[in-house]
């Protein structure tokens, strides 16, 4: 099994590769005529060098006895990914729903489902949030939050 | 004299009372994410960003400004009672910091922290105010060749200082420089990268990136686990150090403002640095170093003076050359941009409002700090005492409405989701964010500068050798990738059986 820096670096290869492939279309010219494609195609090639670079010395490590770490080990891994659907969900219904129905929504969702609080401080904590950011930045801030189904 | 009529000028702009008000705000708001443990200078200015459009130059910097300094004071506060650093700079309060704290001490440590982040803090603003204004007149001597090269040696000092290894600092250096090239090119006018997306000609956004690398994922990180927290809970008396803690601190706050303003020139320096050097310093020239991690009050003193001399010093990098050495200062250029304000060798005399506006401000800022941190200790600490459960959905909206709001877009958020998660792996596969941060800022500058120097030359890559300030530059950068490695050949070459040679 390969070991965490190994893995890495593998994967960061694939980004170098993927850059100069799709830098090639942009035109990357000539050391006295570097065109558009010019430095996304050699960041690439240099992105492949650093991660066999940074292989190589995944590598020797291994040798010295690094083996794969479970970075998620005894942790609750599943929370970020809870997080991250509450948030891309509020970037979804955002401009439909508005801010304040959103914002509350998701904090609602999110007080009760990463340490799960009682109904009541959920309930609160989302409208007083909701409300708190929307008169710090809506009113006081200036900034245009949608207004979506509530129409302010 | 010439000096003095300056800062006099910038006095009269600080002394106006809605920049006074945006000052006290700024340090405000700064000493409030110091003391939060999840929220960062980074974030909260991103964040604050998009508000102040609505004001000057002036006072838009003068308080994103005030959030950097106030949250470096902030910081210690967690570090001291909490044993949890509210900031990365602040790590090392929290080895004697926190020990102090137990031992009935966290008054004087509190306090030493404080008067010595305002004495390190004003020295620091008197070193920027002497040496900012001489060296933009040297960079008024940079052509395309030399931003190149002082670029280079810039990214290449921050992978140089950063943790996780060199190798991996500088691929996340090249994948910023990747990200910094999507959009329109410059030069040519054409789109690069931008899979058809509007929002993506101008770029990917600094802010939802960052917010993502830098306050998304520090939240996922601290979901994941335990999110209890003891907090100390004994009564906080006798702020104002003894005149034994005086003679005790005195010296070490004076070494660590003299070594955080030289390190926080440096890009990449900043505050982390200077604290553990100002720790390490502190415990090698001590009498009793067996006293250091176990409550010994220089451990406070010189690092909390370290990191504020250092937070004014990152201003000279980003003020004179217009290259930001840390990801604080990166949003500060993002900021001076969006308000049609080119930072660089030009800035002091083409805005000497802003700048000694600013210096008068840092003046004042940290007075306005000592007078807040000591007073309202008690009220920090009950901001402390709010659950992490409670709080981080907060964090998640300020900076949902900050990426939000900067462009109205949804795509923006979208970015920082993305940005967040990726920041995660980042962090659970020891990949800094900084040096990509960096990157991205600098990328479009970098990139011009390359191709504007090889174009004057006809591709003639010798430019970046013959020109003296060039020359030097690149060679600092060639050095400073060369120097991690002799140890490793050296233990190589050591570690072949003489037989073998």
């Amino acid at each position: 099994m390969l070991n965490n820096d190994q893995i890495s670096s593998a994967i960061l290869f694939s980004v170098g590769v993927l850059i100069m492939i799709f830098s090639i279309p942009y035109e990357i010219g000539k050391v006295n005529a570097p065109s558009t494609g010019f430095l996304p195609f050699y960041t690439g090639v240099t992105i492949c060098l650093l991660s066999i670079l940074v292989f190589l010395e995944g590598s020797a490590r291994r040798r010295e006895g690094t083996k794969w770490e479970n970075p998620f080990k005894k942790l609750r891994w599943d929370k970020p990914l809870v997080v991250t659907a509450g948030l891309v969900t509020f970037a979804l219904i955002l401009n439909h729903l508005g801010f304040i129905l959103s914002s509350a929504l998701m904090v609602g969702f999110l007080l009760r489902c990463i340490q799960p609080q009682k109904w009541s401080v959920v309930f609160a904590g989302a409208v007083l949030t909701s409300l708190f950011t929307y008169i710090v930045f809506q009113t006081w801030l200036g900034a245009q939050l949608p207004a979506g189904i509530l129409s302010f | 004299m010439e000096y003095f009529a300056h800062l006099m000028n910038g006095f009269s702009v600080v002394f106006e009372p809605t920049t006074l008000l945006f000052c006290f705000l700024g340090v405000l708001i700064g000493t409030l994410v110091g003391v939060l443990p999840g929220l960062g200078p980074v974030a909260s200015i991103s964040l604050l960003l998009p508000a102040t459009l609505a004001v000057s130059p002036v006072i838009a910097i003068i308080m994103l400004a005030g959030i950097y300094y106030g949250a470096m004071y902030g910081g210690s506060t967690t570090s001291i009672l909490l044993n949890i650093p509210g900031e990365a700079a602040s790590v090392i309060t929290c080895l004697d910091g926190y020990k102090m704290a137990r031992q009935g001490r966290a008054g004087p440590a509190l306090g030493i922290s404080a008067f010595g982040s305002f004495i390190a803090g004003t020295l620091a603003v008197i070193g920027m105010m002497l040496i900012a204004p001489p060296l933009a007149e040297l960079a008024l001597k940079f052509g395309p060749p030399e931003y190149f090269s002082l670029i280079l040696c810039g990214l290449t000092l921050v992978t140089f200082l950063a943790k996780g290894g060199m190798w991996k600092a500088l691929l996340m250096a090249a994948i910023g420089l990747f990200l910094g090239s999507i959009g329109t090119d410059t030069l040519m006018g054409a789109t690069r990268f931008t899979l058809d997306i509007p929002e993506l000609s101008d770029g990917i956004g600094l802010v939802p990136v960052i917010m993502g690398l830098f306050g998304i994922s520090e939240v996922f990180l601290n979901v994941e686990q335990s999110m209890d927290r003891s907090i100390f809970k004994a009564k906080i008396q006798n702020i104002l150090p003894t005149l034994k803690d005086w003679a005790d601190s005195i010296f070490p706050i004076i070494r660590g403002s003299v070594l955080g303003f030289f390190i926080g020139i440096l890009p990449g320096g900043g505050g982390i640095l200077s604290t553990f050097t100002s720790y390490a310093v502190e415990k090698k020239i001590s009498k009793h170093p067996e006293n250091f991690g176990e409550g010994a009050i220089q451990g406070v003193a010189g690092p909390e003076s370290a990191n504020n001399a250092a937070s004014t010093a990152t201003f000279i990098p980003l003020l004179t050359l217009g290259i930001p050495p840390n990801a604080t200062m990166a949003i500060m250029f993002g900021a001076l941009m969006m308000h049609g304000i080119q930072p660089g060798p030009l800035l002091i005399t083409e805005h000497p409002q802003m700048f000694w506006g600013l210096i008068a401000s840092m003046y004042l800022g940290n007075l306005m700090l000592l007078t807040l941190n000591l007073p309202l200790i008690g009220l920090w600490v009950k901001v402390l005492r709010v659950p992490y459960p409670i709080l981080f959905p907060l964090i998640l909206m300020f900076c949902l409405i900050g990426s939000y709001s900067l462009n109205n877009s949804i795509f923006e958020v979208l970015i920082m989701i993305v940005f967040g998660f990726i920041g995660y792996l980042m962090k659970k596969f020891n990949f800094e964010a900084a040096p990509l941060v960096l990157a991205l800022v600098l990328g479009p500058r970098f990139e011009t500068a390359l191709r504007r120097s090889l174009l004057l030359q006809h591709g003639d890559l010798t430019i970046f050798f013959t020109r003296p300030i060039s020359a030097i530059l690149f060679a600092i950068a060639v050095v400073l990738i060369v120097l991690p490695l002799i140890p490793k050949i050296r233990k190589k070459v050591a570690s072949v059986p003489k037989e073998a040679i």
